[in-house]
């Protein structure tokens, strides 16, 4: 066995990291497509706020993010029918709010830089077995959900509009992808951080696009190079002594280089 | 006898906070009609076919749809703008598995419909190209199988070629001829006045919050 | 533009954000502070940057002077950011008694911002031989007795000076003091001298002074400031260290997340036990009466036990 599967603290960290790498494209595909980027970053940002919360409060840091997130995505989608031409600039308002507030947070937790440096970058090596199990059923519920509703998800990503006409309810298909995204970024803000969960659920898929193909394989490739950007950075920072968060993102950066220099090469 | 299928009894219209756009309308479709609604710009022929459709329920009066002994006449759509990214990774096929809800979730026995319909509107060969391949002409042909995937027995359309060149606005044309021919109800919306004539068996004009049924005599006037 | 209902609603919002976060302020921000009652205004007030610091000037200077810690309880000082408000209070203060050698990441801010106020500030490791690596100094000096003793002189020296008036009251307190450092050096030496084992695997880079003075050896989790979590190739570093010396037990700090400790020890099998760098104190230790020595012991303890105390 190499010797980077003789560590648990590897073997732990391989599985959530799988688990996560698989998990943040397959939501991400949704939220790209349908120009929601931004979305996740937002959440990442309320997210780290509830989690120094609950941290302050004395409360399980990951379930109350949670629910702090589910709640500001009640908000946001309030916010989005109001503010219709500046979707984005709710957006920006709640994001700010949130990171604004993790912030002033910080000062007053006196939480330590290491805790601190954990939720921002991710904390791979510290994961015991309750944080599995906990990542384990959170990322169980959020793949069955994505396969069970692929086709209403499906339709609302590709034709809002048309989606509404042939019956399927988008407003409430609108808010379970966004409480899923918060799931998902909860459970992708322990490998990779508060500041990088955004990123692995958008540069596999835009990697993925590269592809040009139909919509079954754009998702199924935006896993996969989730999967190895995984693998990469965690191999990388096991033998290289790197930040495995930013590892992990850049090998993803990466692998969307080296795929778009290989689409210009023959196009 | 020709058959009703749809009837507007006395309906007025208006959108909230504003004056009535439609009064006192009154309209009867039959079964095989080819209608044309004619009108300049904003002159409320969209509002006119989403009443229509049942998605606006006006003020005064009432929308009468009438079942005929096989079933209630299913409808279906092709609005003005798609909300659609032309960039989305999807093939034809796949928006129409997907459209489909038994063939989303892997019945087979819904390909070879879903076949026909391609064929129909002669896309079979485009069938496992990429949405952003296709002429806008073959795109309005894609939403035109997606509307027809639940069989509907209206098929109401809302300027289905406001940006399309005179060639492929006669395909898309020749295309619902071939689908009225076949016993489709056709209602659709234009501002311009073209080659549909050709196929149309009826023509309103909406105008000033009335509308005015042309006779075919008059339609070189229009 | 400016009409009266965005004046009101502007209004209305500056007021509901300051309500907001001076309520977060107050609620939660818990300062160490001597300071009993408000009519203590005639008492010399001196302010210390770290708890050790807090801890000594408190013993030598009595009741006879007001010491507010800038680092409030349970707070790590070398993450610790102090508000403009509170640098505005030391400005109007007695005396500053300090680090400076790296343990106040603020240190530079501090300095600037003092500058040409009446405030004495005095630095509290003049006379200590530092301990230098890869050119950082390692601030640390407290956890040995001897270099404690050195701080508490200065301590003294600093007093005398802005109250010299009870200059005999602070150098009685001082030997008091003095003494119970020489009794802890001694059982510190009397006991380290007995133990089989000299490495110590630590969370943070803290105990070089104390290694120095005892012929230990520290091996360290994370460097002098704790400021990322180590690698995973670190950790692995670490962990072959362990097993390779059959090292039994490693150490975990008080203010620090015991997870990478905790993760070692898993992997290793290795004890864990307490081992506290003194650099601040959570409201539980000071209300249960922790303070210097009794923790230094406690200390020791912990020492005797992963050292393989043998008589």
């Amino acid at each position: 066995m190499p010797e980077i599967l003789q560590y648990t603290f590897m073997q732990k960290a391989f599985i959530v990291g799988l688990l996560v790498g698989g998990l943040c494209p397959s939501i991400g595909i949704f939220l790209v497509l349908r120009r929601f980027s931004m979305v996740g970053e937002t959440l990442a940002h309320v997210s780290l706020a509830g989690v120094l919360l609950g941290i302050l409060w004395g409360i399980s840091p990951l379930p109350f993010a949670l629910l702090v997130s589910v709640l500001v995505v009640f908000v946001l989608e309030k916010l989005r029918s109001v503010f219709k031409n500046y979707a984005e600039l709710s957006l920006a308002i709640i994001m700010s709010a949130g990171l604004g507030l993790a912030v002033v947070l910080m000062g007053i937790t006196n939480a330590s830089d290491t805790s601190i440096s954990g939720l921002l970058f991710g904390s791979i090596i510290t994961l015991s077995n309750e944080d599995i199990l906990m990542i384990g059923l959170l990322s169980f519920i959020s793949i069955f959900v994505i396969i069970y509703y692929y086709r209403e998800f499906f339709l609302l990503t590709f034709d809002e509009e048309g989606a509404r006409l042939t019956g399927i309810a988008v407003d409430r298909y609108n808010y379970l992808l966004l409480i899923l995204t918060a799931m998902v970024i909860a459970i992708g803000l322990r490998i990779v951080g508060a500041l990088l969960v955004s990123s692995l659920m958008v540069v596999p898929v835009a990697t993925s696009l590269l592809l040009s193909r139909g919509f079954k394989q754009t998702l199924l490739y935006a896993v996969i190079f989730g999967i190895l950007a995984v693998l990469v950075g965690l191999i990388a920072s096991f033998y290289l002594g790197l930040a495995p968060g930013g590892a992990i993102v850049l090998s993803s950066v990466i692998l969307f280089l080296i795929l778009l220099l290989g689409k210009r090469i023959r196009p | 006898m020709k058959e009703k299928i749809l009837h507007l009894d006395n309906v007025t219209f208006a959108y909230p906070g504003n004056t009535p756009i439609l009064e006192d309308i009154e309209l009867e479709i039959y079964r095989g009609d080819f209608f044309v609604i004619l009108g300049p710009n904003g002159s409320a022929k969209t509002t006119l076919l989403k009443i229509m459709l049942g998605l606006l329920k006006p003020q005064k009066g009432t929308l009468k749809i009438y079942k005929s002994g096989i079933a209630s006449p299913h409808m279906g759509y092709l609005p003005q703008k798609a909300s659609f990214n032309q960039g989305f990774p999807a093939t034809v096929r796949e928006v129409l598995e997907m459209t489909s809800k038994k063939a989303a979730l892997g019945n087979n026995d819904q390909y070879p419909q879903i076949n026909a319909i391609l064929e129909k509107v002669e896309l079979q060969e485009k069938s496992n190209s990429l949405l952003g391949t296709l002429s806008g002409g073959q795109l309005q042909r894609v939403f035109l199988a997606r509307a027809l995937l639940n069989n509907p027995q209206i098929l109401f359309l809302d300027e289905p070629v406001n940006n399309l060149d005179i060639q492929a606005q006669n395909e898309l044309y020749k295309l619902l001829h071939n689908l009225h021919q076949e016993g489709l109800t056709i209602i659709t919306v234009t501002h311009d006045p073209d080659s549909i004539l050709n196929y149309a068996s009826r023509l309103l004009y909406v105008d000033k919050k009335k509308i005015t049924e042309v006779t075919k005599e008059n339609w070189g006037v229009v | 533009m400016f009409n009266k209902y965005k004046i009101k609603l502007l209004l209305v919002f500056i007021l509901a954000t300051s309500l907001f976060l001076t309520t977060l302020a107050c609620t939660l921000i818990k300062p160490l502070s001597s300071r009993t009652t408000v009519s203590q205004s005639d008492l010399p007030i001196i302010y210390t940057t770290i708890y050790p610091l807090y801890d000594f000037t408190k013993k030598i200077g009595g009741g006879k002077v007001t010491i507010i810690n800038v680092t409030p309880t349970g707070a790590e000082p070398h993450s610790f950011e102090p508000t403009s408000k509170l640098l505005a209070d030391i400005s109007k203060a007695d005396l500053l008694l300090y680090n400076g050698d790296g343990i106040e990441p603020y240190f530079e801010d501090l300095l600037t911002t003092l500058q040409g106020s009446s405030v004495l500030m005095i630095g509290t490791n003049q006379g200590i031989n530092l301990i230098k690596e890869n050119g950082v100094t390692d601030p640390h000096t407290w956890l040995s007795p001897p270099c404690a003793l050195t701080i508490g002189e200065n301590i003294l020296e600093a007093l005398s000076q802005v109250d010299p008036g009870n200059t005999e009251f602070y150098e009685k307190n001082f030997q008091a003091f003095q003494d119970n450092i020489t009794a802890l050096d001694q059982d510190y030496e009397d006991t380290l001298a007995q133990c089989q084992e000299r490495k110590i695997v630590v969370t943070h880079q803290a105990f070089n002074y104390l290694c120095r003075e005892y012929d230990l050896e520290q091996v360290p989790i994370m460097g002098f400031n704790a400021e990322a979590e180590p690698s995973s190739k670190k950790l692995k570093e670490i962990c072959q260290l362990i097993s390779k010396e059959k090292i039994e037990f490693l150490f975990s700090e008080a203010l620090f997340s015991p997870k990478v400790a905790e993760t070692i020890a898993t992997e290793t099998g290795a004890t864990i036990l307490p081992l506290h760098p003194l650099g601040s104190l959570s409201e539980k230790e000071l209300q249960g009466g922790k303070e210097y020595f009794g923790i230094m012991r406690d200390n020791l303890k912990s020492l005797q036990q992963a050292l393989e105390y043998k008589p």
